[in-house]
C-alpha cells in the first residue's frame, strides 16, 4: 500500500510540475484571416476593426428573464448605450416619430456600422422624404421573437411609449426550432446550453464523487499525460476537444419538418399576439417583418461557400422557411425576397448581410413602415 | 555515575540503539494497544446506538489510560481485568466464528477437493522432493561485514522500507476510516422526518404543524416537486405532480371544483409565489381553494386556476400570465398574490431595478463561471469528500452537533446565497420593490385590459406584517433571508400603495394561534383566513362583472 501510494504521489506531483506550458487564448476571432475568404466583406477596410468590436461586445449580460441583453459599449464602429446600439440621428426638421426596433442580431446589425444598420438606414430613407425618425435598435445577438416582445413589454413600463414598435424576426426562431426542436413554449437559442450549465452546476455543487477524484487524478497524473500524448501521436484525430457552445448548433438528423414548421408558426403567432395586445394598450402600432436569408434567396457567387460554414446546418431550411412563409397572415411584412436577383454578394454567412444587404432590406420595408407612420396622427 | 565512552571504540563498535534498552514502564505502544480498541468500539457505538455511548466509551478509556500510566500496579490490575475478559470473550468468539468458517468454508473446499481430488495447498512452488519453500531474500542477504557490531541496515532498505511502511498505515488507516464513513451511513431516508424549508427546523416540532397527521406526506410530496422544471425565460415552472395531497396537472396546482350549479362559471387564474401555490396546505385547502369554497357559499361557482409557482415574484407571474393568454382562453379575472418574494429579493440582491428573480445571483453564477472551474476537481474537493466518508470526522460531528445549539451543520446550498447584507438600504429596496412591483401592475392591467380580463392585486401578509404570536416567536430567527430591515422596508412599501392594491397584509393579524411554519408560509387555517379577507374584494369584482 505505502508503495502504491508513494508511486501515486510522485506520479501527480511530477504530472502537475511537468505541465503543459501555458497556452495563450486564441482571439475570439482572427478578423484578418477571417474575413478575407467572404466575398460579401471583400475590400471593407473596417471590418477587421468592427468584427473585432463585435466579438468583443460578445452576447451582451446575463438577464434572469430574458436571458441575456446587449450591454453598453464605445468602440469606433459600434457603440451601444443604455442598451440599444446606437443609430443615426436625423436631420430633419420635424417632431420626431419614434419607432423601437426589435430582432436579432440582424436588426442589431451583425457586420455593419452604427450608422448603417437597418435602423439606420431607414432614418437616412425617411429623412430623404422629409420625415424625422427617432429610431431605437434594441436588436439584440440571438433574439427570438418572444425575447424582443418580452424586452418591448419590460420597457414600455420604463419608458416613454413610441409611436411605433417594429418586429424583425424569422432566422432564430427556425433556428431554434431546427435544434431543440419543436419547441412549444416561449424558449431562447440558448435554453439547452443554459439548462445544462444550470443542471451541471448544481450537481457539482453536492459531494465530490470518486469519478471526481479519478479525473483530478487523470488531469495531474504524469503516467496519464504520457499516455495522451502518444495516443495524439499515434491517433488520427488530433488532441481531443472538450464541448464547447458550438456542439450544441448541430440540427439532429431526424428533424421533423412540419413539427418544426408548426411549433414556428404558433410561437411567432403568439409573440404577434402578445405584442399586439400590449401595444394595442399602449397606443403604439407594431408591424411585424419576416427576415430574409440566404434559403430565402438564392446565393450568387461568393456566397455559396458561406452555406458549407454554417453550424445550423440541415436541408430543411429552405422547404420549412417557406412553409412558414405560406401560413403568414396578411399582417405581416415578408421581406424575404428583397435581396433576390442583386447580383453581388451580400451575405456573410446564413442571415447576416454586410451594409448594401442592410440597405436594401431597408429600401423594400420603407413602404410599410412610412404607411404606418402615415396612419397615426402628426404630432 | 556517568559511564565513559570510549571515543576509539565507538568509532568501530558504535553504541547499541538506544530502543534496545528495557523499558521500564509502560511504553507508548503498549498505551496505544490499550487505547485503540476502546476507539474502534466509541466509534462504532456512538454511530449506531447514541454519540453519547461513544463519547461515555472514550472519556472511561482515557481514565483507565491515564491510571495505568500513573499506577504501574493498577495498570497490572487493569490488564488482568481485560485480560480474564478478553480471553473468555475470544474463546467464545472464536468457537463461533470457527464454527461458522468451518461450515462455510472449510467443509465446502474439502467436499471439492475430494470430488476434484486435487490437493488445493500444493503450490507447486517448492523443489521438487521437497515440500519445503526458500525463504523470500535469503539469497539476497550479505553476510555482516563486520563482528560485534551493530548492522541493523544491513539490509540497505530499511529506512526506506520505513517509509513505505508509514505511508502504507497511514493510508491504510485512511481507507479504513472512509470505508467506515461510507458503510455506516446515516439512517434511511424513510425514517427520518420530513424536509421541510431551509431553517424552519422539523415540521412537527413547528406549532403551527403540529398534530396535522398529514404533514410528513404533505411535505415530502411538496419537496419532490418544489423544483419545478427549467424555463428559459421565466427561469422554472410547475412540472405535473401526481401525490396524496398534492398535484399539479397541465402545470397548474389542483383547486377545489365548486359545486355550485351552473354551467358558465366564472374563470379566476391565480398568480404568486409559494404562498398561493400553497405550500404547506392540500389541495382542497389552498387559497384558491378555499376562494371556491367561500364563493359556492355565496352560490358563486368559482373555476378556479392556480399558477402559484414556488419562490416566483410578481414579474415572473406576470411573464407567465402572458405566456398563457396566448395560449388558452382568457379568464374572466386573474389574482396576482405577491410581496414576500419581491421583498426578498430586493433584500438579498438588491436593490434591483430590473425585472429578476430570486434565483437571478446564483444562476448568473453557474452560467458565467468558466467551464474550468466546473469541470476540475480541487484539492479541496478531495478534502471535503475525505470529509464526507470519513467515520472519525462524521462523529466528531455528530458529538459536536450535540453540543451546540445550532442544527447539524449543512453543505453549501442555494440558500445561502439568501443571506442579507448587513448594511442593507430601506429606503433603497422599499423604492426599488415598489418601482418594479409598480411596472408590474402597469404593465398586467394593460395586458388584461387587451385581453378583456380584469386583474386584482393582492398583497400578501407575512410574519413581519402580522406580528408572531406564541409558537411562531422562533422563526424570524430561522429565515435564512433574516433583517432587521424586513419590518420598516413592508411599512414603507405599503404605505404607497395606490388604492388599487387590496392589501392583506394584515388580515392574519390578531389571530390568537399559530398560524405560520416559517416567516411567510401559513396552516390551512392560515390560508383560509386570508381568503376569508379576500374574498369581499373578488366577489365585488365578481359582481361588478355580472
Amino acid at each position: 500500500v505505502g508503495l502504491v501510494t508513494a508511486l501515486l504521489v510522485a506520479d501527480v506531483v511530477a504530472g502537475t510540475l511537468l505541465a503543459n506550458p501555458a497556452q495563450e487564448v486564441p482571439a475570439p476571432l482572427d478578423a484578418e484571416a477571417g474575413l478575407d475568404g467572404i466575398a460579401a466583406l471583400a475590400g471593407l477596410d473596417y471590418a477587421p476593426e468592427l468584427f473585432r468590436e463585435q466579438f468583443v461586445q460578445g452576447e451582451g449580460r446575463y438577464d434572469a428573464l430574458l436571458g441575456w441583453r446587449m450591454e453598453d459599449t464605445a468602440g469606433e464602429y459600434l457603440n451601444i448605450v443604455e442598451g440599444e446600439r446606437v443609430t443615426r440621428t436625423t436631420t430633419a426638421p420635424r417632431e420626431p416619430r419614434v419607432v423601437w426596433f426589435f430582432g436579432g442580431s440582424t436588426m442589431y446589425g451583425f457586420g455593419q456600422r452604427d450608422e448603417h444598420t437597418i435602423p439606420s438606414e431607414l432614418v437616412a430613407l425617411a429623412e430623404g422624404e422629409g420625415i424625422a425618425l427617432d429610431a431605437h435598435n434594441f436588436g439584440a445577438q440571438a433574439y427570438v421573437n418572444w425575447q424582443g416582445v418580452s424586452r418591448f413589454a419590460d420597457l414600455l413600463t420604463d419608458r416613454p411609449a413610441p409611436d411605433l414598435a417594429v418586429f424583425y424576426d424569422g432566422y432564430n426562431d427556425l433556428s431554434l426550432q431546427f435544434v431543440d426542436g419543436p419547441v412549444r413554449q416561449p424558449s431562447h437559442a440558448l435554453a439547452r446550453v443554459h439548462r445544462e450549465r444550470l443542471v451541471a452546476s448544481s450537481a457539482t455543487d453536492g459531494s465530490t464523487t470518486a469519478g471526481d477524484i479519478r479525473r483530478w487524478w487523470a488531469d495531474h497524473s504524469a503516467t496519464v499525460n504520457l499516455w495522451h500524448r502518444v495516443s495524439d501521436r499515434f491517433g488520427g484525430d488530433g488532441a481531443e476537444l472538450r464541448l464547447t457552445e458550438a456542439e450544441p448548433s448541430l440540427v439532429p438528423d431526424a428533424v421533423d419538418p412540419d413539427a418544426v414548421t408548426g411549433a414556428a408558426v404558433d410561437l411567432l403567432r403568439r409573440g404577434r399576439d402578445l405584442a399586439s395586445g400590449v401595444a394595442g394598450a399602449y397606443g403604439v402600432e407594431v408591424q411585424f417583418w419576416f427576415q430574409p436569408t440566404i434559403y430565402t434567396k438564392e446565393p450568387v457567387p461568393g456566397e455559396v461557400e458561406v452555406l458549407e460554414r454554417v453550424a445550423v446546418r440541415t436541408p430543411d431550411w429552405v422547404p420549412v422557411t417557406q412553409a412558414v412563409r405560406d401560413r403568414l397572415p396578411a399582417d405581416v411584412v415578408d421581406l424575404a425576397d428583397v435581396l433576390d436577383d442583386h447580383p453581388d454578394p451580400l451575405f456573410w454567412d446564413a442571415v447576416h448581410t454586410n451594409e448594401t444587404g442592410a440597405r436594401l432590406i431597408a429600401e423594400a420595408a420603407w413602404p410599410a413602415l412610412r404607411s404606418a407612420l402615415a396612419g397615426q396622427a402628426q404630432p | 555515575v556517568t559511564p565513559e565512552v570510549d571515543r576509539g571504540a565507538t568509532a568501530v563498535w558504535p553504541l547499541p540503539p538506544v530502543d534496545e534498552a528495557v523499558p521500564s514502564g509502560p511504553t507508548v505502544a503498549s498505551v496505544l494497544l490499550r487505547a485503540a480498541p476502546a476507539l474502534v468500539l466509541a466509534l462504532l457505538l456512538g454511530w449506531w446506538l447514541e454519540p453519547w455511548v461513544g463519547v461515555a466509551i472514550v472519556v472511561a478509556a482515557a481514565v483507565l489510560t491515564l491510571v495505568s500510566l500513573l499506577s504501574p500496579t493498577a495498570a497490572r490490575g487493569i490488564d488482568r481485568a481485560f485480560a480474564a475478559v478478553s480471553h473468555g470473550v475470544g474463546r467464545g468468539l472464536s468457537a463461533v466464528v470457527l464454527t461458522v468458517v468451518f461450515v462455510v468454508m472449510f467443509v465446502p473446499v474439502g467436499l471439492v477437493r475430494r470430488v476434484l481430488r486435487k490437493d488445493l495447498l500444493a503450490t507447486g512452488a517448492a523443489a521438487s522432493g521437497t515440500t519445503w519453500l526458500t525463504r523470500w531474500g535469503w539469497r539476497d542477504r550479505r553476510l555482516p561485514e563486520r563482528s560485534y557490531a551493530s548492522e541493523r541496515d544491513l539490509l540497505g532498505g530499511r529506512r526506506a522500507g520505513r517509509l513505505l511502511w508509514g505511508v502504507g498505515l497511514v493510508v491504510a488507516l485512511v481507507a479504513v476510516d472512509a470505508s467506515v464513513g461510507t458503510v455506516l451511513v446515516d439512517p434511511p431516508a424513510a425514517s427520518t422526518p420530513p424536509p421541510v424549508a431551509e431553517g424552519s427546523g422539523e415540521a412537527a416540532a413547528i406549532p403551527a404543524l403540529a398534530g396535522l397527521d398529514y404533514v410528513p406526506q404533505l411535505f415530502a410530496e411538496q419537496f419532490a416537486a418544489e423544483s419545478g422544471q427549467y424555463d428559459a425565460l421565466l427561469g422554472w415552472r410547475l412540472e405535473d405532480s401526481d401525490g396524496e395531497y398534492l398535484n399539479i396537472v397541465g402545470e397548474e396546482r389542483v383547486s377545489a371544483t365548486s359545486a355550485a350549479a351552473t354551467d358558465d362559471p366564472v374563470v379566476v387564474w391565480f398568480f404568486g409565489g409559494s404562498a398561493m401555490y400553497g405550500f404547506g396546505q392540500r389541495d382542497e385547502h389552498t387559497i384558491p381553494s378555499e376562494l371556491v369554497a367561500l364563493a359556492e357559499a355565496d352560490g358563486v361557482a368559482l373555476e378556479a386556476h392556480n399558477f402559484g409557482t414556488p419562490a416566483y415574484v410578481n414579474w415572473q407571474g406576470l411573464s407567465l400570465f402572458n405566456q398563457l393568454l396566448t395560449e388558452r382562453e382568457a379568464p374572466d379575472l386573474a389574482v396576482f398574490y405577491d410581496g414576500y418574494n419581491d421583498l426578498s429579493m430586493q433584500l438579498v440582491d438588491g436593490p434591483v431595478t430590473e425585472p429578476s428573480h430570486v434565483l437571478a445571483r446564483v444562476q448568473e453564477q453557474q452560467l458565467t463561471a468558466p467551464a474550468a472551474t466546473v469541470d476540475r476537481t480541487s484539492v479541496q474537493d478531495i478534502g471535503g469528500w475525505w470529509a464526507d466518508h470519513s467515520g472519525v470526522t462524521n462523529l466528531y460531528r455528530r458529538v459536536r452537533d450535540r453540543f451546540e445549539d445550532d442544527g447539524p451543520e449543512v453543505q453549501l446550498t442555494e440558500a445561502e446565497a439568501s443571506a442579507v447584507p448587513a448594511d442593507v438600504d430601506v429606503d433603497a429596496t422599499a423604492d426599488a420593490t415598489a418601482d418594479l412591483l409598480a411596472r408590474g401592475r402597469e404593465l398586467t392591467a394593460a395586458v388584461g385590459e387587451a385581453y378583456g380580463v380584469d386583474v386584482q392585486f393582492w398583497f400578501q401578509p407575512t410574519l413581519y406584517t402580522k406580528g408572531p404570536v406564541e409558537g411562531e416567536g422562533q422563526l424570524p430567527g430561522r429565515a435564512a433571508n433574516r433583517t432587521p430591515a424586513w419590518i420598516p422596508t413592508i411599512a414603507a412599501l405599503r404605505a404607497g400603495f395606490p388604492a388599487e392594491v387590496v392589501d392583506l397584509a394584515d388580515a392574519l393579524d390578531g389571530y390568537p394561534d399559530p398560524l405560520f411554519w416559517d416567516t411567510v408560509h401559513t396552516n390551512e387555517t392560515g390560508a383560509r383566513l386570508v381568503a376569508e379577507a379576500a374574498w369581499p374584494a373578488l366577489l365585488a369584482d365578481l359582481t361588478e362583472m355580472t
